[in-house]
């Protein structure tokens, strides 16, 4: 069936008069059915059969409510409900002896509709906030922290990311994040490399951290 | 004679025709709406067209089982990019992202630097306008040369590219800093030009032994002229 189903207005002589009320106005009126809805919310689409949602719309969440009906070549079926498209924050537990940097705890969260994975959250490199080592790669994350199946697309993926001091001279520098998959255990780990002048970076925010699995 | 509407190709009857042709005035014109809003529809999880009939601005319906084991969602995509060397890129509609195309080898514009073997450079839209990117491109050999643009893609096209000039940090690897550790080996950073020639520039300020360029994290919002608002 087409998107729009009308009657064919037959000619005369086989029908001496158009019959304007069963073929032509019908079409009027799937005309009129069919062009509405696009701009309907769904509480407006009992005239078409489509079921009626009973989600309040949400203008700050979009994808939460039921949307528009959309038009699969054959019926109308009921679009968006993505309600849950936004897992929960997660906390991501910390390798020893790196520590979550206090009042920042390192969290992660899944989309699991766009299989997308963010992070925020900024860890120290030890107890006292000492400096990071420049130029050394530190793995972060436990072994049970993040499994494989996060791994990033072609599991491999680098980052920019801030670092922050509380102490010594002004330093303005930068980290690189690597998220991999690893084995022994199979895992997903994320490291961190300090990439500033020796002695600076007491912490390094993963915060804009964001990557895509499969 | 009468006269033919520009948009559906509707005839419209004159004082001269005779009201009397019902085929002509009535049906066909009935026929013509119908034929022109017969969409394509794409099978469930199938990649959306790279190739064939469509102009940018189409319509596809990708009939995707709703909230399917791989939380796949019935969904209208318009064509938004359609380039021969950056690919076609549908803009979704009911669903949030489009399938992720991998960009053809043919984008690469500077000889000396080519697609990532292992992690494929791929490009996504979503519905709520925004353009995100993922994946590696490399240097053939390694040793990216510090403190030099490259010219490394060629010219972005309308939508896909940002609505105004983009400067984004970017990671590269493999990650060796210089040997005093001093601030600035920061990586790269990559410039998208909303126009022109020289469209997408690799900066590196590491210290010339990486290789690969990462685009994870890269998205903008480019939807001044396509955005679907909820």
């Amino acid at each position: 069936m087409a998107y729009f189903d009308f009657n064919y207005v037959t000619d005369p002589p086989n029908d001496e008069f158009v019959d304007e009320v069963g073929q032509l106005n019908d079409n009027w009126q799937e005309v009129a059915d069919k062009i509405n809805p696009f701009n309907q919310k769904p509480a407006d689409f009992t005239g078409i059969t489509v079921p009626v949602g009973t989600e309040a719309f949400d203008p700050e969440h979009v994808g939460s409510e039921d949307r528009i009906a959309v038009w699969n070549g054959t019926t109308w079926i009921r679009s968006l409900n993505h309600t849950t498209s936004w897992d929960t924050w997660e906390l991501v537990p910390v390798r020893a002896p790196r520590l979550i940097r206090t009042g920042f705890p390192l969290v992660y969260r899944l989309n699991q509709v766009t299989r997308r994975v963010v992070l925020m959250g900024g860890v120290q490199f030890d107890a006292g906030a000492g400096p990071w080592t420049t130029n050394t790669t530190y793995e972060i994350t436990t072994d049970a922290a993040l499994p494989v199946s996060l791994a990033p697309v072609g599991d491999l993926s680098y980052q920019q990311a801030a670092t922050g001091q509380v102490t010594g001279a002004n330093q303005f520098a930068s980290a690189i994040i690597e998220i991999k998959a690893a084995t022994g255990p199979d895992r997903t780990a994320i490291s961190v490399r300090y990439q500033g002048d020796a002695g600076g970076g007491n912490f390094i925010m993963l915060d804009g951290i964001e990557w895509w699995y499969e | 004679m009468g006269t033919n509407t520009t948009n559906y190709n509707l005839f419209m009857p004159d004082e001269e025709d005779s009201m009397a042709d019902v085929v002509t005035n009535l049906t066909e014109n009935f026929q013509k709406i119908e034929n022109r809003n017969d969409i394509t529809v794409i099978a469930a999880g199938a990649a959306l067209p790279q190739v064939g009939d469509y102009e940018v601005g189409d319509r596809v319906f990708r009939n995707d089982v709703a909230g399917g084991p791989t939380v796949t969602w019935p969904s209208n995509y318009i064509l938004v990019c359609k380039d021969a060397n950056w690919g076609w890129h549908w803009r979704p509609i009911q669903q949030m992202m489009s399938p992720w195309v991998t960009i053809p080898a043919t984008v690469i514009n500077d000889a000396n630097f080519q697609l990532h073997p292992t992690v494929p450079l791929q490009i996504a839209l979503d519905s709520r306008g925004f353009c995100h990117w993922r994946g590696a491109i490399r240097r053939t050999t390694a040793g990216i040369p510090v403190a030099t643009s490259f010219t490394v893609f060629k010219t972005i096209p309308e939508g896909i590219r940002p609505n105004v000039d983009l400067m984004h940090t970017i990671a590269l690897s493999p990650i060796t800093g210089s040997s005093t550790g001093k601030a600035g080996n920061i990586g790269g950073r990559i410039f998208l030009a909303q126009s022109g020639a020289s469209s997408v520039r690799v900066f590196n300020s590491n210290n010339g032994v990486s290789q690969n360029v990462w685009f994870d994290g890269l998205n903008y919002n480019n939807s001044a002229h396509w955005y679907f608002s909820g």
